[in-house]
């Protein structure tokens, strides 16, 4: 029954993590630049947009708002780190941990929010009728993360924006060939991602009550172990990376308490990266 | 005075870490484990002296030597990864590490102390306490600073002799282009490891000289923003010569202290740097071009001199 009820409370973190690993898996699939900042970002726009809201009690709106200001704060981001910054990839990663350390000492000297910011939960967290174990909110977010997952699989199989996004990907020379303008690309993939790790970012801090300074750090860290175990190749790589992760930990976390989960999944995900992945891969989506 | 001889010491501290990422930066590996050999180089040199009152400087060579080694565990199977996979492999192992950093508890009970502070070693959560060599030996922050400074200065040696070396033009091919490497001979995953090796030393190192000077650690101080912004110190200051980690070492951690004023704003200000220096001058500060100019200036003037000495003898 506990192990039952872990995978349970499993799903609601793969849920999240799906969302979180999409909006790297995009960023990094198109730009092929690690992203240090993106957690930030997510976290700057969910403070920004529940402050401006949290009055009014109008939280849907405060979710939509973070969206926004993630999609405008990330352009404005990836336009100086990935657009301006040149060279070495290494560049723009050490310009976006710039971005990461002043936006993060930003939030904590933020006049009385620096300790977390508070965050409603609108969706009702009990448990549904036929499985009481199996909380209403916690199921919305992950059925919400996989239309969203489907979505963006729809959206990158049958559009043709889809198909240059996965051109991009695939080959930048041969999108160049094809005519397809690298940086309008770049800012509609982006967006996307931007927007996705808001929601996913959001419904968290929905579901915890509130986000500390701290959270966009854990957003990064948890964003890039799923996208290196999935491999970053594919959606469903993505979807599935998220699901071990989530119901893994929850699973450690019952037998092994929070300390020892997460020493054995960071020692999984090291034992993974080192003897599993390691080879060269071309990024398909 | 004692503020300034701390920053001093810390300085000096920081240089050690920025040369053990520069170490095997040069490789073309960019680590961000660094954090996990340096808290381990804390741990056990501060064990060392603390519970076995060992010698200070043979503690501090355990705690390279611990780095080390653990570099080296980790280097054998993550070393063949490429580009960000060695990356995050490294992130991972320093999570890890910390996480058993901030739960490892051993040595013996105190007899003084209040309650509550009656642990002599590392106590879990709570952390390491009453690392008192420098004040049981009487060692003040200055001598303490001279101290840092000697290993430095060994430091830097050590580099300077490795640019002029064959050995540092093997480890540029290797980071240049791992194929052509091969094709000349070059034993790449031997050189690799052996950079990723010492730098795991100098992050032990730095990291035994680092607990002595702050007298409490916990695992909590050795996360993932300590290997970020060691890194930072390579990349801002220059990763194509020796002299880039230096003065990036330098600059990052007396720019925070002289920008005290404005306090509240200095991480701010300190990431706008990072941000600047990438968009401006992304080879880093120091630039391979700009010491070639710099030595060639030198050597002009060196040799105008000397023509000019040569002709007054001639006259």
């Amino acid at each position: 029954m506990m192990v039952f009820q872990a995978c349970l409370d499993g799903l609601l973190y793969s849920g999240l993590y799906i969302m979180l690993g999409l909006g790297f898996f995009l960023t990094f699939s198109v730009l092929r630049r690690v992203d240090l900042s993106f957690g930030t970002v997510i976290m700057v726009s969910i403070y920004l947009a529940s402050m401006a809201v949290s009055p009014s009690r109008f939280n849907i709106l405060a979710l939509l708002l973070s969206c926004l200001t993630a999609i405008i704060i990330g352009f404005f981001v990836g336009s100086i780190c990935f657009g301006l910054v040149r060279g070495d990839p290494r560049n723009s990663m050490a310009a976006t941990l710039g971005v990461w350390m002043a936006l993060e000492e930003l939030i904590i000297q933020l006049p009385g929010h620096g300790r977390g910011q508070f965050v409603e939960n609108f969706l009702s967290n009990q448990g549904l009728n036929w499985i009481p174990s199996l909380r209403f909110d916690h199921t919305i977010i992950f059925f919400l993360a996989i239309t969203t997952a489907f979505g963006l699989y729809l959206f990158l199989r049958y559009t043709k924006i889809g198909l240059a996004i996965r051109t991009l990907a695939f080959d930048p020379d041969t999108a160049a060939l094809m005519g397809i303008s690298r940086k309008i690309i770049v800012i509609i993939a982006t967006s996307i991602a931007a927007a996705i790790g808001a929601l996913a970012g959001y419904l968290f801090a929905m579901t915890q009550h509130g986000i500390d300074a701290h959270f966009g750090m854990w957003v990064t860290i948890k964003g890039l172990v799923i996208l290196f175990i999935s491999g970053a190749t594919s959606i469903f790589g993505i979807i599935f990376a998220a699901l071990i992760l989530g119901i893994g930990e929850r699973l450690l976390t019952e037998l092994f308490g929070t300390t020892f989960r997460e020493l054995i999944g960071m020692t999984l995900m090291c034992l993974i990266i080192a003897f599993i992945m390691g080879n060269n891969k071309k990024y398909r989506i | 005075m004692g503020y300034w001889y701390t920053i001093a010491a810390l300085t000096g501290i920081n240089v050690i870490l920025a040369y053990s990422v520069y170490s095997s930066f040069i490789t073309g590996q960019v680590s961000l484990g660094q954090a996990a050999f340096f808290g381990v180089g804390a741990y056990v040199a501060a064990s060392l002296t603390t519970l076995l009152d060992m010698n200070f400087f043979v503690a501090v060579m355990f705690g390279g030597m611990a780095g080390g080694l653990l570099s080296l565990l980790v280097g054998f199977p993550t070393l063949r990864l490429k580009g960000y996979h060695f990356t995050i492999a490294t992130v991972a192992f320093a999570e890890a590490t910390r996480v058993i950093l901030h739960n490892v508890k051993f040595g013996r009970p105190k007899e003084d102390g209040a309650v509550g502070d009656r642990w002599l070693g590392p106590d879990g959560p709570v952390g390491f306490r009453h690392i008192s060599y420098l004040n049981d030996h009487n060692i003040s922050s200055g001598e303490f600073a001279v101290l840092v400074w000697c290993f430095v200065l060994v430091v830097v040696g050590a580099f300077i002799i490795l640019e002029r070396s064959r050995i540092s033009i093997l480890m540029r091919t290797i980071s240049e282009d791992e194929v052509v490497a091969r094709s000349i001979g070059i034993s790449v995953a031997k050189t690799k490891i052996i950079a990723f090796a010492c730098g795991g030393i100098l992050a032990g190192i730095s990291g035994g000289l680092y607990a002595h000077l702050l007298t409490f650690i916990s695992g909590n101080d050795f996360i993932i923003h300590l290997s970020t912004i060691a890194l930072a110190f390579v990349v801002i200051g220059g990763g194509q010569t020796l002299w880039g980690p230096l003065f990036g070492a330098i600059i990052f951690t007396l720019l925070p202290e002289i920008m005290r004023p404005i306090q509240s704003f200095r991480i701010e200000l300190f990431g706008l740097l990072i941000l600047l220096t990438m968009l401006f001058r992304p080879s880093g500060a120091i630039s391979a071009n700009w010491v070639r100019k710099i030595r060639f200036s030198l050597l002009r003037k060196q040799s105008v001199t000397n023509l000019r000495s040569a002709t007054n003898k001639e006259n």
